[in-house]
C-alpha cells in the first residue's frame, strides 16, 4: 500500500465503517499517527492468519506428539494412501494460488473480465481440490477406515476382540444370506478369482466359527480379509503377495469384515483431523470467492481480493506442510 | 442507564440530522443498546454480563465453602435448588461445584471483564480513535459470548449436571463419557462453550491490535501510550497466540467425546469396568496443549489489571510513573516467558526431570519483571501527595495483594516444595490471591476510576470505602488461612478431605473461612448498590472528576457516538503530574508543548 493510503482517515479497504446504526457522527472526523503502512483490512488479516498459524502448529504438533509416540503407524499403503493422487491435489491448490494472484493484478489493471475469470478459476480448482479430497475419503471409508467408533472396521491386532467382531459380522442375517447366495453360484458365474476368493472366504468361516481357535488363525483370518501390502523394492501397490485387491473385503465390498492395521484408528484421528481441519478452511475460502464473484473486480475491490489471496496462501502453506506428513514419511 | 444522557447527548446536535428520518423506537433501542457497533456499548455489554456471572460464580464458591466447612449438611438456599439427597450434596455434586465456579470467573469473568469490558470502553478512548478498527467485528465477539453463556449456563441443567472434571479438564476423566456423571452432555457444553469463548477472544484481539496499531491520534507514539493500552496491547497478543491452541485441543477433546477418535484415551484405558474406546492416545498431550494456552492464559487475566493500576496510581499518588519503559518492557518480558513455562503445572504428571529444572528456571525467571513492576509501583507512590480515594484503596490493595500472590508462585515454581504442596490449598491460596486479590481488586479501582466516563456520575466514596475494607477484610480471612491449610497438606478438589483423620482439626479454620467468604460476598450487596444507584443518582461528574491526563478525560462523559468533539493531538507522555513550573498539578496529554514555556515566562515576569 502507499504511503497515501494511510494518511485518509478512515482508510479501511471498503470493509464497513460500522458507523451506520442511525446515529452518524457528532464529532469531527478524526486524524490518526501513522501506523504501519498497512491498511486495516490487510492488517487484521495477517494478524488473523497469525492466530491460524498457532492453531495448525498444534494440530501439527499433537499429530508428531501422537505419531512418534505411538508403538506402530501404518506406511501410506496400508491404508489406502496414494502419493499420486496426493501429488495432484497439491499441484491442484498451488495452480489456485497463481490463479488468485492473477486475478488481484487483473483487478488492479482494471480488467474486471480477466480478473473475474482468474477467481472463478481459482473457485474452480478449490472444488476439484475438494472433490479429489472427497474421492480420497471415500476410499477410506469403503476400507472401513473411520475415525474410530462406532463406523470404524479397523482393529489393532488380530485378538480375541478382533475374532468375536469378524464372527459377529459373519453371523448378521443379510451377510447369512449373501453367503448363501454366494455358495449356491455356480463357479462358470463367477471369475477365477472370485472362485477362489470364495474358496478362502469359506475356510476363514471355519476358522473363526472353530472352538479351537488360535491367535495364528486370527492373524490369517485378518490376512485374507485385507492383507497388508509388503514394501517390495519396487514399491509397487498390488505386485507379489498381499496387495489390497487381493483381500477379501476388496473382491466382495459387501462384505465389510472388520480388518486388522496396526496403529491405523490413532492414524485415521490424525488424518481425518488435519485434513478434516484443513478442508474447512477450504471450503471457508470457496465460500468467499463465491462472494467476490457477486462484485465488479475492479481496483477498488483490490484490497478484498488481495486479503482473500492471502488466507488462500495460508491454506495452502498448510497443504504443503499436510502433504508431506501425512503422505510421503 | 444512561439512557438519558447518552440520548441527549447525541441529540443535542439534532438540527444537523436530516429531519425526514422516521423515529422507530424498538428499531433504535435494539441498535443502540443490543446489537450496538459502539465500542463503549458493547463494552458496558461485556460488563454487565460479566458482574452477573461473577454473582453466579461467587455463589458457587460459596456452596463449595459449604461442603468444606460442614460436610454433609443441609445447604440452606442451594440445597432446596437442587433437592439432592434431601439438601445435602452429592460428592459428584461438589465436583461440579468447583470445576464450574473455576469455568465461570476465569472465562465469564476474568476473561471478558478485563478484555472485553475495559478492553472495549478504554483503548479507543485512551488512544483518541472514535471507535474500534472494525466494529461489527467488535460486536461479533460480543455475540459470541451468548453461546458460550447459553452452553455453560444450560450444562447445570442436563442429564449428570455440569462439568466435573476440573477446569483443566484432564483426560481421561473428561474423554469418556462413562467415567463420571458430569463427563456427559456436561462436558461436551462445556466444550462447546471454550470453544466460543475462544472465537470471541480471537475476534476481540485480533481487533485490538489492528485498533492500537493504526488509530491512534496524531503524536501518540507508542511510548506515550498509558500503560493500561500497553497492557491491553500485548494482552491481546498473548490471546491471539496462546488461545487457538487450546481451540484446537478442545475440537480434539470434543471428537474423543463425540466421534470416538483418541488423541487422548490411553491404550488399554478401562472405565466401570469396560475398556474404554481404541486408545493409544496421550493423556499427557492435552495437558501440554491445555497448559500451552492456560499458562499464557493466567497473565491475560492480569496485565490489564496491572496496566489499569499503573493509571490510577500515578493519577492519585500525582506523581509520574516510576520507570515507564522499564514497566513496558516487563509486562513484554512477562508475556515472552509466560509462554515457555507452562511446564510448571505438570511437575507432579510425570515430567523428566531435567525439564521440570527447567520449566523451574524459566518459571523463576518471571519473578524478575515482576518485581520490576513491584517496584515501580512503589517508587510511583512513595513520596506522592495521595488522595485516599476507593479506587485508590483498591489499587494499593491489588499491589500488596499481588506481591504476597507473587511470592507464593515461587513456592509452587520450585520443584521439590511443588511435590509436597501439590493440590493442597496453598496452590488455591496463591491463584485467589493473585486473581481474586490481585486482578479483582483491580477491576474495582477501574470500576470506580472509569464510572464517570462510563455513566457521567461518580459512584459515592463513603460507600465504595465501606466495599473495599470489608471485601480487604474478608477476602484475607478467606484466603490468608488456605495457606495454612496448605502447609499442613489438606488436599483440593476432595468432597469430604475430613475423612482422613489428620485433617479433622482443620475444620474450624474452615468454618471461619466460611464465614469470611459469605461476608466478602454479602459485602458485594454494598457495590451493586452503590453501583446502581451511582448510574441513576450519584454526583455529575464533568469531562475530568480525577485531574487525570490520558485522552479518554478530555472527552465528554459518558462520550457520545465517535467519543470526541473535537481532533485530539497528543503533544506529551500520559504521566506528566507534578512537573515542576507547571501551572497546574497534571499536563493533559492534549496540552500544547508550550504551556510550560507560557507557565515558566509568566512566572519570570
Amino acid at each position: 500500500m502507499n504511503a497515501s493510503a494511510i494518511s485518509i482517515p478512515h482508510g479501511h479497504d471498503g470493509h464497513s465503517g460500522g458507523h451506520d446504526d442511525g446515529h452518524g457522527h457528532h464529532g469531527p472526523v478524526l486524524q490518526y499517527q501513522p501506523g504501519l503502512p498497512l491498511t486495516r483490512g490487510k492488517l487484521i488479516m495477517w494478524l488473523f492468519l497469525s492466530t491460524e498459524i498457532m492453531f495448525f502448529a498444534a494440530l501439527l504438533g499433537s499429530y508428531v506428539v501422537l505419531r512418534f509416540g505411538a508403538p506402530v503407524w501404518p506406511k501410506p499403503h496400508h491404508v489406502h494412501l496414494s502419493e499420486p493422487i496426493g501429488a495432484f491435489n497439491t499441484f491442484v491448490l498451488i495452480c489456485s494460488s497463481v490463479t488468485i494472484v492473477l486475478a488481484l493484478e487483473f483487478a488492479r489493471a482494471n480488467k474486471a473480465g480477466i480478473a473475474k475469470f482468474w477467481m472463478l478459476l481459482t473457485l474452480l480448482l478449490g472444488m476439484l481440490f475438494l472433490g479429489v479430497k472427497g474421492y480420497e475419503y471415500q476410499a477410506k471409508f469403503s476400507h472401513g477406515i473411520y475415525p474410530q467408533a462406532p463406523r470404524g472396521l479397523i482393529y489393532e491386532k488380530p485378538d480375541l476382540y478382533y475374532g468375536s467382531a469378524v464372527r459377529a459380522r459373519l453371523g448378521e442375517p443379510a451377510i447369512i444370506d449373501k453367503l448363501k447366495e454366494l455358495d449356491d453360484t455356480p463357479a462358470d458365474q463367477l471369475s477365477a478369482e472370485q472362485v477362489a476368493a470364495r474358496g478362502r472366504l469359506q475356510q476363514i468361516r471355519k476358522m473363526v466359527a472353530s472352538p479351537e481357535q488360535q491367535a495364528f488363525d486370527l492373524a490369517v483370518v485378518a490376512d485374507q480379509v485385507m492383507p497388508l501390502p509388503t514394501e517390495g523394492p519396487g514399491g509397487s501397490h498390488d505386485g507379489g503377495h498381499g496387495g489390497h485387491a487381493s483381500g477379501l473385503n476388496d473382491i466382495f465390498p459387501w462384505l465389510r469384515l472388520p480388518a486388522v492395521i496396526p496403529g491405523g484408528n490413532m492414524w485415521a484421528s490424525t488424518y481425518f483431523l488435519l485434513t478434516g481441519f484443513h478442508a474447512v478452511h477450504v471450503l471457508v475460502g470457496l465460500i468467499v470467492f463465491t462472494i467476490l464473484l457477486f462484485y465488479k473486480l475492479g481496483p477498488k475491490q483490490a484490497g478484498k481480493i488481495e486479503n482473500a489471496g492471502l488466507y488462500w496462501h495460508f491454506v495452502d502453506l498448510v497443504w504443503i506442510f499436510l502433504f508431506p506428513l501425512l503422505y510421503l514419511f | 442507564m444512561s439512557t438519558a444522557t447518552a440520548s441527549t447527548l447525541s441529540h443535542g446536535t439534532a438540527t444537523t440530522l436530516p429531519p425526514a428520518r422516521k423515529p422507530r423506537p424498538l428499531a433504535e433501542f435494539l441498535s443502540t443498546y443490543v446489537f450496538s457497533k459502539d465500542h463503549k456499548v458493547i463494552g458496558l455489554q461485556f460488563l454487565f454480563s460479566t458482574l452477573l456471572w461473577f454473582l453466579i460464580g461467587g455463589l458457587l464458591a460459596l456452596a463449595v465453602r459449604w461442603q468444606i466447612a460442614w460436610p454433609w449438611s443441609d445447604v440452606p438456599v442451594l440445597g432446596k435448588l437442587f433437592a439432592q439427597q434431601g439438601g445435602q450434596m452429592a460428592p459428584e455434586f461438589y465436583t461440579m461445584l468447583f470445576t464450574m465456579h473455576a469455568t465461570v470467573m476465569i472465562f465469564l469473568v476474568i476473561i471478558p471483564i478485563l478484555a472485553g469490558a475495559f478492553g472495549n470502553f478504554l483503548i479507543p478512548l485512551m488512544i483518541g480513535a472514535d471507535d474500534m478498527a472494525f466494529p461489527t467485528l467488535n460486536m461479533l465477539s460480543y455475540w459470541f459470548m451468548w453461546p458460550a453463556f447459553f452452553a455453560f449456563g444450560a450444562s447445570f441443567f442436563v442429564e449428570g449436571g455440569a462439568a466435573s472434571s476440573g477446569w483443566t479438564s484432564y483426560p481421561p476423566l473428561s474423554t469418556n463419557v462413562a467415567s463420571a456423571p458430569g463427563s456427559g452432555w456436561g462436558q461436551t457444553l462445556w466444550l462447546i462453550g471454550l470453544t466460543m469463548v475462544g472465537v470471541s477472544s480471537m475476534l476481540g484481539s485480533v481487533n485490538y491490535m489492528t485498533t492500537i496499531i493504526l488509530m491512534r491520534a496524531p503524536g501518540m507514539t507508542m511510548f506515550r501510550l498509558p500503560m493500561t493500552i500497553w497492557a491491553m496491547f500485548i494482552t491481546a497478543i498473548l490471546q491471539a497466540f496462546a488461545l487457538p491452541v487450546l481451540t484446537a485441543a478442545g475440537f480434539m477433546q470434543l471428537s474423543d467425546r463425540t466421534i470416538g477418535t483418541g488423541f487422548f484415551s490411553p491404550e488399554g484405558n478401562v472405565v466401570n469396568n469396560a475398556i474404554a474406546g481404541a486408545g493409544g492416545g496421550q493423556p499427557l498431550l492435552w495437558q501440554h496443549l491445555f497448559w500451552f494456552y492456560s499458562h499464557p492464559a493466567v497473565y491475560i487475566m492480569i496485565l490489564p489489571a496491572m496496566g489499569m493500576v499503573s493509571d490510577i496510581l500515578t493519577t492519585f499518588a500525582r506523581k509520574p510513573l516510576f520507570g515507564y519503559r522499564p514497566m513496558v518492557y516487563s509486562i513484554a518480558g512477562i508475556a515472552g516467558l509466560g509462554f515457555i513455562v507452562w511446564g510448571h503445572h505438570m511437575f507432579m504428571s510425570g515430567m523428566n526431570p531435567a525439564l521440570g529444572v527447567t520449566f523451574m528456571v524459566s518459571t523463576m525467571m518471571i519473578a524478575l519483571p515482576s518485581a520490576v513492576k513491584t517496584f515501580n509501583w512503589l517508587g510511583t507512590v512513595w513520596g506522592g501527595r495521595i488522595q485516599f480515594t476507593t479506587s485508590m484503596l483498591f489499587a494499593l490493595s491489588f499491589v500488596s495483594m499481588f506481591i504476597i500472590g507473587g511470592l507464593s508462585g515461587i513456592f509452587m515454581a520450585a520443584t521439590p516444595v511443588d511435590i509436597f504442596i501439590h493440590d493442597t490449598y496453598f496452590i488455591v491460596a496463591h491463584f485467589h490471591y493473585v486473581l481474586f486479590a490481585g486482578t479483582a481488586m483491580g477491576v474495582w479501582a477501574a470500576i470506580y476510576f472509569w464510572f464517570p466516563k462510563m455513566f457521567g456520575r461518580t459512584m459515592n466514596e463513603f460507600w465504595g470505602k465501606v466495599h473495599f475494607f470489608l471485601t480487604f477484610i474478608f477476602l484475607n480471612g478467606t484466603f490468608f488461612t488456605m495457606h495454612i491449610l496448605g502447609a499442613v497438606g489438606f488436599p483440593r478438589r476432595l468432597a469430604d478431605a475430613y475423612h482422613y483423620e489428620t485433617f479433622h482439626h482443620l475444620q474450624p479454620l474452615n468454618a471461619f473461612m466460611t464465614w469470611c467468604a459469605i461476608g466478602m460476598v454479602a459485602s458485594q450487596a454494598i457495590f451493586a448498590a452503590n453501583f446502581f444507584w451511582s448510574m441513576f443518582f450519584g454526583p455529575i461528574a464533568g469531562r475530568n472528576p480525577w485531574n487525570s491526563n490520558t485522552l479518554e478525560w478530555t472527552a465528554p462523559s459518558p462520550p457520545g457516538h465517535g467519543n470526541f468533539d473535537f481532533q485530539p493531538v497528543v503533544h506529551r507522555g500520559p504521566y506528566e503530574y507534578s512537573v515542576p513550573g507547571a501551572d497546574k498539578d497534571h499536563l493533559m496529554q492534549t496540552d500544547p508543548p508550550n504551556a510550560l514555556a507560557t507557565a515558566a515566562a509568566a512566572a519570570a515576569h
